[in-house]
């Protein structure tokens, strides 16, 4: 009894000694565009509604990375797996980097924007979901899943805010892509993802964003999410 | 200077100081209890991932009153929540912060906090360690930023060694600010006023005019007031507006409504405790009623019907609560008895 229980103790150790040999690393390199071109910021206007609009912060929690095989099964699940992904004129983080996986085939990987209902009950939390990063919210408890941030031109010289912040846990959304990949040893693979902004306002709810330049809550905050759940995110075929 | 509660009479009581851990569990800290008398439930609710300890609430003491904590070091979180005040400042709209602005809620007491079931008046805080990074960072409020208040934090010689003593996983950090302050915050525990001496020991040390005050209270307040937390832990509209349609500052005006999104719940705002309530004027959610007197005359004559209205406060066309102006006093006389001398010297 003793001598198998160290056996076993024994071989743990060694397989830890070679694991970096055969497992790989995956991308998933997130890239925000606008009406199918990379997203630029404030200095850039761009037209919809009849109106003049141009960006200043897009930032997304992308959260509990799953991979699926080709019967659906999940055969990875990322622990802890909180990702802020963050792009304004001067900052670019848009990656998510999943190290020491196992090799295999993944027919499609299962992601969510937003917190989970669990995570999303308290805020004394580190790492992409501490406060400062400026997704929590001050007066209620939970993040904002999405926020974007610009401004509207009504007509030359007058200018109004244009705000969304969609979070609460009914706009928590579960996307599933296929992607047809395979993770090898000692390489990284890189899936990479589109972010339409436009489609935030498209399907299946038309936003007319002169009309709703804010929405934080309530009704049209739960069709951004909607929208953000159908068609926000497209994938490129992998390398 | 820190101080543990010296005044205290229920004992802080160290507690096998251990939790057993394996070989990889860092956070061997002593952890400690309250005791709590009976009339207040027998125990101190405590949140499961952030334990009590010693070090913990000694930490959350001294950034509750450090000044340093605002971004013009002159606000901290006892200046709107003074204790003698009963944790509150005297302000219907406080403008105490570093802007200067009015706030568009009264600074509530903390006495008794660690019961609360919501916190803020319309609920929105969930736990109280989600709650500090509002009054820390709101520009009308302390005006920090939290990357900055971890840089100064981990720099300084005193205050570095002490979370990483409290919160040894943590160390310095937005959340360990926050759960130290949350701590220190559930031991602001008020049960020893009159009434409670009156309820748990002896029924002769009250008059006649507040025993009959009580009588009344138990008649027509303690529905939403229970004893002996003095409040229900829920959320009402006691009849102070007829219309709620300033939908303005992101729904402040509409009560638990902008929490809920429930049209129930427009108006309606969380029953405060009246623990220490002749310590906390002025009153209600905005400080509009300035003394006790005009709190009892609002429930007497000046009730305002809406859809949402309590219906305890409306019976057919009847509004409000039916008490002449001497009852009115008495259950004032009661009030006076729920102001706790002990809790708030405490500190």
């Amino acid at each position: 009894m003793y001598a198998s229980t160290l056996v076993l103790a024994l071989s743990v150790t060694s397989c830890n000694d070679t694991k970096e040999l055969d497992k790989g690393t995956l991308i998933i390199q997130f890239e925000n565009l606008l009406d199918g071109e990379a997203l630029k910021f404030e200095g850039t206007r761009y037209n919809r509604d009849q109106v003049d609009f141009q960006i200043a912060v897009l930032k997304y929690y992308i959260s509990n990375v799953k991979f699926l095989d080709e019967t659906g099964q999940v055969i990875y699940t990322e622990e802890e797996s909180y990702h802020l992904l963050e792009e304004t004129a001067s900052r670019k983080d848009l990656a998510i980097e999943l190290t020491e996986l196992e090799v295999q085939e993944v027919s499609s990987i299962e992601f969510s924007i937003g917190i989970d209902p669990e995570k999303n009950l308290s805020l004394d939390n580190t790492g992409d979901l501490d406060p400062s990063n400026e997704m929590a919210w001050n007066w209620d408890t939970g993040y904002k899943f999405l926020l974007m941030e610009g401004e509207i031109f009504e007509s030359e010289g007058t200018r109004k805010g244009m705000v969304y912040h969609i979070g609460g846990n009914e706009n928590y959304k579960t996307i599933k892509k296929e992607v047809n990949t395979k993770i090898k040893a000692g390489t990284t693979t890189t899936i990479e993802i589109k972010a339409e902004v436009l489609s935030l306002f498209d399907a299946p709810h038309y936003i007319n964003i002169n009309e709703v330049n804010v929405a934080m809550g309530g009704e049209n905050a739960s069709k951004i999410a909607e929208n953000y759940a159908n068609n926000f995110f497209s994938i490129n075929t992998p390398n | 200077m820190l101080k543990i509660h010296k005044n205290y009479i229920f004992s802080l009581l160290l507690i096998l100081g251990f939790t057993i851990g394996g070989c990889n569990e860092k956070e061997i800290i002593p952890q400690y209890t309250i005791e709590v008398p009976d009339n207040l439930g027998g125990y101190l609710p405590q949140n499961g991932r952030n334990k009590f300890t010693e070090k913990g609430v000694l930490l959350g003491e001294k950034i509750f009153f450090d000044q340093r904590f605002s971004s013009n070091g002159k606000v901290s979180c006892a200046t709107c929540h003074e204790p003698e005040r009963a944790f509150t400042d005297g302000l219907a709209l406080s403008n105490l912060g570093v802007s200067g602005k009015a706030l568009n809620r009264n600074s509530p007491t903390l006495a008794n906090v660690a019961w609360a079931v919501g916190l803020f008046w319309d609920g929105g805080a969930l736990n109280l360690e989600s709650l500090s990074f509002g009054p820390l960072t709101h520009v009308d409020e302390m005006n920090n930023d939290l990357d900055s208040l971890v840089d100064w934090l981990s720099n300084d010689p005193e205050y570095s060694p002490l979370f990483l003593e409290a919160f040894p996983a943590l160390g310095v950090s937005s959340a360990s600010i926050s759960r130290a302050l949350a701590q220190f915050q559930r031991t602001l525990i008020s049960a020893n006023s009159k009434y409670d001496q009156y309820t748990r020991t002896d029924e002769n040390i009250f008059s006649a005019a507040e025993k009959r005050g009580l009588q009344l209270f138990t008649q027509h307040c303690s529905s939403c007031h229970e004893t002996d937390h003095l409040t229900d832990f829920d959320y009402h509209n006691n009849g102070l507006d007829s219309e709620f349609n300033d939908t303005s500052l992101e729904e402040v005006f509409m009560g638990r409504y902008r929490i809920s999104r429930d049209e129930r719940d427009i108006g309606k705002y969380k029953t405060p405790t009246l623990r220490n309530i002749a310590l906390t004027a002025p009153y209600m959610h905005d400080g509009r009623f300035p003394t006790l007197e005009s709190v009892l005359i609002h429930y007497a004559k000046g009730v305002q019907d809406s859809e949402t209205l309590s219906p305890i406060l409306k019976d057919g066309e009847q509004l409000g609560i039916k008490l002449s102006p001497k009852e009115q006093s008495e259950i004032i006389e009661f009030l006076h008895t729920l102001t706790d001398e002990e809790f708030i010297n405490n500190y």
